[in-house]
């Protein structure tokens, strides 16, 4: 038996010394080459076809065979064929990095998807590259994804405008809330400094290079100040800016901006501000807020002639209304109790309800005398207001005290009203009495 | 160049350890009898159609007489690299070596095609694997 005669494989790519070693080392390049090199006649049968063109086309054949190129890709990508049988030149490039999705073997099994390259090389031949660009394919989609869902999130962010600018605050992304709470459009931010948006600060710097200074020194920089929509207005709010890295995460390479609009925050802590503090159906002060108010103001009287009155005002015979009318009648009443009461003091005066038909005023500079006769007004107002049509007659008693002296606290001026009122209600209603003592 | 190619011998009747060589392609217990002859990979030269033995990594631990006649390879170049990737880089895929790693036992038969010196050659290879012998081999007829 004779040994085969084969050329030797020449696995050391050394000094070629004869033309089988030099052909040897060719075809070992293209034997070792990493993507599919496969030279087609005019017909696209496959005449000369490297190992791994072969491993990347064998899953498309149907018997095993690898005869025609154009026939191979004839499901699944027709265009090569279509594109090959339509180009006009002898010869050029007919497609360039075509990508051709190819199924898996069974439905549960990924695909593959392969770039095609196709060369006229002749009237009679191409020269096709094929690679397999499967697992690329799937990090750009996995890229497009992550980006589809940061747009999504950006766009879903409806209060805070998110834009990003560069190294020199140039506007490179702009954001749909951004659009609606500054009133620019993208295309009109974009690639704009973006110190047009908030107002100058008076040194001699832009306002924003000094705060992306403050970012780039400790990370992120936050503030609150006005910002400028495009109408020239104003709003006030919060911004935050962050300072985004390059993927090695030390080069800075832009800053985030990010801004919340404060006006309606700021409203709406004013309302719970306002909820915690007053009573529901009046909008008087409620007890708690009334003490906590009247304390400050009983804080406050420091030069001896400075003096503080209190009234203490209860409806009569509030029940009968109530019994009589209804309880929606019954609130009415209180309602106009407290209106009458707001028509005769004034804004730094303190009202407040004290239980279901009970109210105190605090008058902080008064005198007893100044109380009385404001008291009596609103005696007078609210007999009167309750004898209009429509309304629920009814009547107050009041009891009025005056701060004798810095040592009592608030509450025992209260205290001394109170009494004050008790005695009203024991005159017979309707009427206004002055503290025991405190009648000059 | 095939002047080493013998005439079939009658198998019938004798057991695998004094059987010659001339198996057929179509055998029905080839992986059996390719696994007995593990220790003496001579035999393997005896065949008739190429043979790659490996190990279950894919790292050619025989390559025959016939199949380097056929693929242009010298068997002691071909002996320790990873078949799939280096010696018959055509064959990585989910037809060939996705079916070794698949399965702990096969015996599969398909059409296919080598590239011999970057000319389509139509083959047939019977793709075996026995379970627990630690060995995989692709037969090619050629």
């Amino acid at each position: 038996m004779s040994e085969p005669i084969v050329p030797a494989r020449d696995l050391s790519f050394g000094e070629s010394t004869t033309p089988e070693c030099e052909q040897e080392q060719l075809l070992q390049l293209l034997y070792l080459c990493p993507v599919g090199i496969i030279k087609l006649d005019a017909y696209g049968s496959i005449v000369l076809m490297n190992p791994y063109g072969a491993q990347m086309l064998m899953p498309l054949s149907t018997a095993g065979r690898l005869t025609n190129l154009f026939d191979l890709f004839g499901e699944f990508a027709p265009e090569v064929g279509e594109m090959a049988r339509r180009f006009p030149a002898r010869i050029g490039r007919i497609c360039d990095e075509h990508r051709v999705f190819l199924p898996g073997p069974s439905p549960n099994t990924p695909g593959t998807v392969i770039s095609v390259t196709l060369q006229k090389i002749d009237s009679e031949a191409y020269l096709a590259v094929l690679t397999d660009v499967t697992s690329a394919a799937e990090r750009e989609r996995s890229v497009r994804t992550s980006e589809e869902r940061l747009h999504a999130v950006l766009d879903g962010v409806k209060d805070y405008a998110i834009c990003t600018v560069d190294g020199d605050g140039t506007i490179t992304s702009w954001n749909c809330a951004a659009e609606r709470l500054d009133d620019y459009r993208s295309d009109e931010t974009m690639g704009r400094s973006i110190d047009f948006l908030f107002p100058p600060t008076g040194s001699g710097k832009s306002p924003m290079t000094r705060r992306f200074e403050h970012a780039l020194r400790d990370g992120s920089h936050d503030f609150e100040g006005w910002r400028i929509r495009k109408d020239g207005k104003r709003y006030w709010g919060s911004t935050a800016i962050g300072v985004l890295y390059a993927k090695d995460r030390q080069t800075p390479i832009g800053f985030s901006v990010i801004t919340r609009d404060l006006t309606e925050q700021r409203r709406a802590e004013d309302r719970l501000r306002l909820l915690a503090m007053t009573d529901p159906l009046t909008g008087a002060l409620n007890r708690r807020s009334f003490f906590e108010n009247a304390k400050r103001e009983r804080g406050r009287l420091t030069a001896p002639k400075d003096s503080l009155c209190v009234l203490l005002l209860d409806a009569d015979f509030f029940k009968r209304v109530n019994d009589t009318y209804g309880h929606d009648s019954g609130d009415a009443t209180l309602q106009r109790i407290v209106n009458e009461c707001r028509s005769e003091i004034r804004s730094s005066d303190l009202l407040g309800r004290f239980g279901g038909e009970e109210f105190a005023i605090l008058l902080p500079s008064s005198t007893l005398e100044n109380g009385q006769v404001i008291a009596e007004r609103i005696r007078e107002r609210i007999l009167d207001s309750g004898r209009q049509p429509g309304a629920f007659p009814c009547t107050v008693s009041i009891g009025v005290a005056a701060s004798a002296s810095h040592e009592e606290t608030i509450e025992e001026i209260i205290n001394r009203a109170d009494e004050a009122l008790y005695e009203a209600k024991a005159a017979g209603r309707n009427c206004v009495l002055a503290a025991r003592g405190d009648a000059s | 160049m095939l002047t080493w190619r013998r005439p079939r011998a009658d198998t019938s009747g004798m057991t695998n350890e004094t059987a010659t060589a001339a198996v057929a392609f179509e055998c029905a217990d080839l992986g059996a009898k390719l696994d007995a002859w593990r220790d003496e990979p001579v035999r393997y030269d005896e065949l008739d159609f190429g043979l790659i033995a490996m190990d279950l990594d894919g790292i050619v631990v025989a390559y025959n007489r016939c199949e380097a006649g056929f693929a242009g390879v010298r068997a002691d170049h071909a002996i320790g690299e990873m078949f799939f990737c280096d010696t018959a880089p055509c064959t990585n895929n989910y037809l060939v070596s996705g079916r070794f790693n698949a399965a702990s036992k096969l015996d599969d038969t398909i059409d296919y095609v080598f590239t011999v010196k970057m000319r389509p050659r139509p083959v047939q290879l019977r793709l075996l694997k026995n379970e627990g012998s630690g060995r995989q081999y692709v037969a090619v007829k050629w």
